[in-house]
């Protein structure tokens, strides 16, 4: 009976994460460049209670007898699937159309990647993000220009005043992982490199197979409501099982107390 | 009366087993590729009982004072012992996430995974790469095709069902032709009761599952298999559970009370 409690608690405990993850994709609806978790689960150790193959009298168990212990959260996967453009009128308003990332250098020198391509201006002219922290490669853009395209392929151009065509102010670049799913979120709508990630890809926006970027767009989250709503419903309805597996094995436990009076 | 005792304790302890496997099976409820596992319950040895009585002797009315014979009355059972915990390797419904690669198995196959302890078989098919682009399980542990362990090369990832190969698109050439990399190894089983669960989303061969390729499964990209635990029947089953249990126990003390009777009623001075 103890063995049944602490398994149906397992299980309460994976549906809690559950709906934890899912309540993050839904407090992340509109945040530009976010992506889904999705939790997943595998089933803990089988404790033997008769191992398959060990003699009986003069025979031999043709299959045994084994128990779970119930489940565990295996991973909270990082889905990387394409969000929606959405069209602004800011012309640094970067969306990245197939895989890739922008590459955004913090303020201790380590570089971190984001999707989120709401890039502003700051006072000296340097494309920043929301939070300040500079694009990398670093671009600059002069004080006195009246108009600043991104190409698709990443090239920044800027129509200063005198000017019959516009200047080249530099190129970004996208960074490509084997794994990006193994990246470390970091909060601020960026990540981190780690081991699982493998090393980055640096290459042009629309070669190698990296994305296009779309100026004056921004990539919507990538969370799909109807999807966490089923979700949502499916974790419930796990969990209430599972406190309903508590209950019977808490009922059984007090009718074998009461059974010496 | 301790004879009786025992017999009620070992119906009740069955039926504790029968809540810790459903329990089992509530909990995994929303794990990939988990089977559920079911309960086989075996009726324990029986004993012969014979009836002594003093000897009635040859002629009818007339006893043997002093000798007594025994007549054999039949077989008394002790009770019930779980048998077998088997798994119920039912498809499970296919759930559809999109990413490419996450697979689905549809048929009695399964996905061959190579872990420190040695081969083992799953039906999760949720994999990604590791860092070396490999593919490997959410354990970290390699997948095997026909020719061992896969590594998968930059670019995207199509899926052929009907030979079951990966083949992968080169992103400088995304227009071009899908090039086959490597085909799943997948294995079916002559003996899916010797198939046990060992945790971690993983089955072992215990020695007597009999592997061989597959020939019946197809594979889908895109897809995974959800747990076939059914809330249904196992809600079922507790109550079932329970019922047993609380007859067993009510037997149990039924058992104690005659004991008391005969203690304290029989046994009295008066």
């Amino acid at each position: 009976m103890m063995r049944a409690l602490y398994t149906a608690a397992s299980g309460m405990v994976s549906q809690q994460y559950n709906l934890d993850t899912i309540a993050n994709n839904l407090a992340n609806v509109n945040t530009t460049g976010f992506r889904m978790n999705q939790a997943r689960f595998q089933d803990l150790l089988y404790q033997t209670l008769k191992a398959p193959g060990s003699p009986v009298g003069s025979s031999i168990v043709p299959v045994g007898s084994d128990v779970g212990l119930g489940s565990k959260v295996a991973s909270s996967e990082k889905i990387f699937t394409q969000g929606s453009l959405q069209q602004t009128s800011n012309p640094l308003d970067i969306a990245i159309q197939g895989d890739g990332f922008f590459q955004i250098t913090l303020p201790d020198g380590t570089t971190a990647y984001t999707r989120d391509g709401g890039f502003k201006e700051d006072a000296t002219g340097a494309v920043v993000t929301a939070d300040g922290y500079f694009l990398s490669p670093q671009i600059t853009i002069p004080q006195n220009a009246i108009q600043v395209s991104v190409g698709t392929d990443g090239t920044v151009t800027a129509l200063t005043p005198g000017a019959t065509t516009p200047t080249t102010l530099g190129q970004i670049t996208l960074v490509r992982f084997t794994n990006a799913a193994g990246l470390q979120p970091m909060g601020q709508n960026l990540f981190q490199q780690t081991g699982a990630s493998g090393t980055p890809i640096i290459s042009q926006p629309g070669l190698n197979g990296a994305g296009t970027l779309e100026g004056g767009y921004i990539e919507e989250s990538n969370v799909s409501i109807v999807n966490e709503m089923v979700n949502m419903i499916v974790a419930q309805n796990a969990y209430q099982a599972n406190s309903k597996t508590i209950t019977t094995a808490e009922n059984m436990l007090a009718t074998a107390i009461q059974t010496k009076q | 009366m301790v004879r009786g005792l025992y017999t009620a304790a070992a119906g009740a302890l069955v039926a504790q087993s029968d809540v810790d496997t459903i329990a089992n099976n509530l909990a995994n409820v929303s794990t990939a590729g988990f089977k559920r596992t079911l309960m086989q319950v075996q009726s324990n040895d029986t004993m012969a009982i014979y009836r002594v009585q003093t000897d009635p002797g040859t002629t009818p009315g007339t006893t043997v004072p002093g000798k007594s014979v025994s007549d054999y009355v039949g077989q008394l059972g002790f009770g019930s012992h779980v048998y077998d915990t088997p798994a119920d390797f039912e498809q499970g419904s296919m759930q559809q996430t999109g990413a490419p690669l996450d697979l689905a198995v549809s048929g009695p196959g399964f996905f061959t995974i190579a872990t420190a302890n040695g081969i083992r078989y799953t039906r999760d098919g949720n994999f990604s790469r590791n860092a070396q682009g490999q593919l490997v399980t959410q354990s970290g542990d390699l997948v095997l095709s026909t020719n061992g362990p896969i590594t998968i090369p930059d670019g995207k990832v199509s899926f052929d069902s009907t030979t079951n190969t990966i083949a992968v698109t080169d992103p400088n050439n995304p227009t071009g032709e899908a090039v086959p990399v490597a085909t799943l190894r997948l294995t079916e089983f002559g003996n899916l009761t010797g198939l046990r669960p060992e945790g971690s989303n993983l089955f072992v061969d215990g020695g007597t599952a009999a592997p061989v390729n597959a020939t019946q499964s197809s594979v889908t990209q895109g897809y995974l298999e959800t747990s076939n635990a059914n809330v249904v029947t196992s809600m079922v089953g507790l109550i079932t559970a329970q019922q047993w249990f609380d007859a067993n126990t009510k037997m149990i003390q039924t058992q104690d009370t005659m004991n008391s009777e005969a203690i304290t009623s029989v046994g009295q001075n008066s």
